[in-house]
């Protein structure tokens, strides 16, 4: 079971607009934010980290690739989004 | 099986070079220069506003001529190849591609000037990458970063190993900035403690655990620590750091 994640364009464009709003540095806004979301998100974390290394002594690169690009169509609808803005 | 950094090559639809790629937008591929959407990089090697692309843009993504105003408000330079060849490129810095975005012919006589070209595509909003060009991005991407994260990974270990204490550093499969130090554990025989920096603007969900599951193989998850330095220095905001004891 996948989580709909929106890392990292739309954190990081977030972060540069709450940033700007509020004379802080986008550096600390999007560090708090890793924070914050690999804490709500530690055991999907954790079953990916798992996933990970299950598929790296398998040698399943093709495992692998699905996994890196599980949130891709997310992303790049994000990315679309934000080249517009 | 990798035998270096993918760097200033063509690689499936992308030209990579050290901190960003080149690729063309599906829609200057198949209206602009009559080419399938999933032509290859390479395939496109020979066409002269693409010369111009890599020539130009491989080492700077930015130029001084801007194809301007723009409703999009982005800054959109031109490329040129000779007389009649012009181009719009578009460096996305957040996502770390110049993109190639339109081409036309420069022929006042007869096909007219491609910069009103290039500006309708723009009114039009048909001039930016789409969500399905991010998407083929993204995949190629992942791709590329499953197919050597471990050799990589391996391969900055093994740097780190012969130099314990000092930080050794690598931009695994050309994406992820990363920072790693070996340092032997004096009491324990055959354990050395591993700790790795990472740059916060590179990661994805995804990559992250990728990239520590390859570095810490035989760790329990919950055995990785989060430190906030590494060989001595203070990690930086953009950053964050990881680590664990490895029985060698």
């Amino acid at each position: 079971m996948s989580v709909v994640v929106r890392l990292p364009e739309d954190l990081y464009a977030s972060a540069r607009r709450i940033a700007s709003l509020q004379g802080r540095q986008a550096a600390d806004l999007l560090s708090e934010a890793w924070a914050e979301y690999l804490d709500v998100h530690r055991e999907q974390f954790a079953s990916d980290f798992e996933e990970a290394a299950q598929l790296l002594r398998s040698g399943d690169t093709q495992g692998l690739t699905e996994l890196a690009g599980r949130s891709v169509k997310d992303r790049a609808e994000e990315a679309a989004r934000a080249a517009r803005e | 099986m990798p035998s270096g950094p993918l760097i200033n090559i063509a690689r499936h639809g992308s030209y990579l070079c050290v901190s960003y790629e080149l690729r063309v937008t599906a829609r200057c591929l198949a209206e602009d220069l009559g080419r399938p959407g999933d032509d290859p990089f390479s395939r496109l090697a020979n066409h002269e506003i693409v010369v111009a692309f890599i020539n130009r843009r491989r080492d700077s993504p930015e130029d001084t001529r801007q194809v301007a105003p723009l409703s999009t408000g982005r800054t959109v330079y031109r490329l040129a190849y000779g007389n009649r060849h012009r181009g719009a490129t578009w460096y996305d810095e957040a996502n770390r591609v110049v993109w190639l975005l339109a081409y036309a012919q420069h022929d006042f006589a007869a096909a007219g000037d491609a910069f009103p070209y290039f500006k309708e595509l723009d009114a039009a909003d048909r001039l930016l990458p789409t969500a399905d060009d991010y998407r083929a991005l993204f995949e190629a991407r992942a791709a590329r970063f499953a197919e050597v994260v471990a050799f990589e990974a391996a391969n900055l270990l093994s740097a780190a190993r012969a130099s314990p204490g000092t930080e050794r550093r690598a931009i695994i499969a050309g994406q992820l900035a990363v920072g790693l130090v070996v340092e032997i554990v004096e009491d324990l025989e055959g354990v050395e403690e591993i700790t790795v920096a990472l740059r916060l603007e590179d990661l994805t969900p995804e990559s992250l655990p990728i990239l520590l599951a390859a570095l810490f193989p035989d760790s329990a998850f919950d055995d990785i620590q989060t430190p906030t330095s590494l060989a001595g220095r203070v990690l930086g905001k953009n950053e964050i750091g990881y680590r664990a004891l490895i029985e060698r």
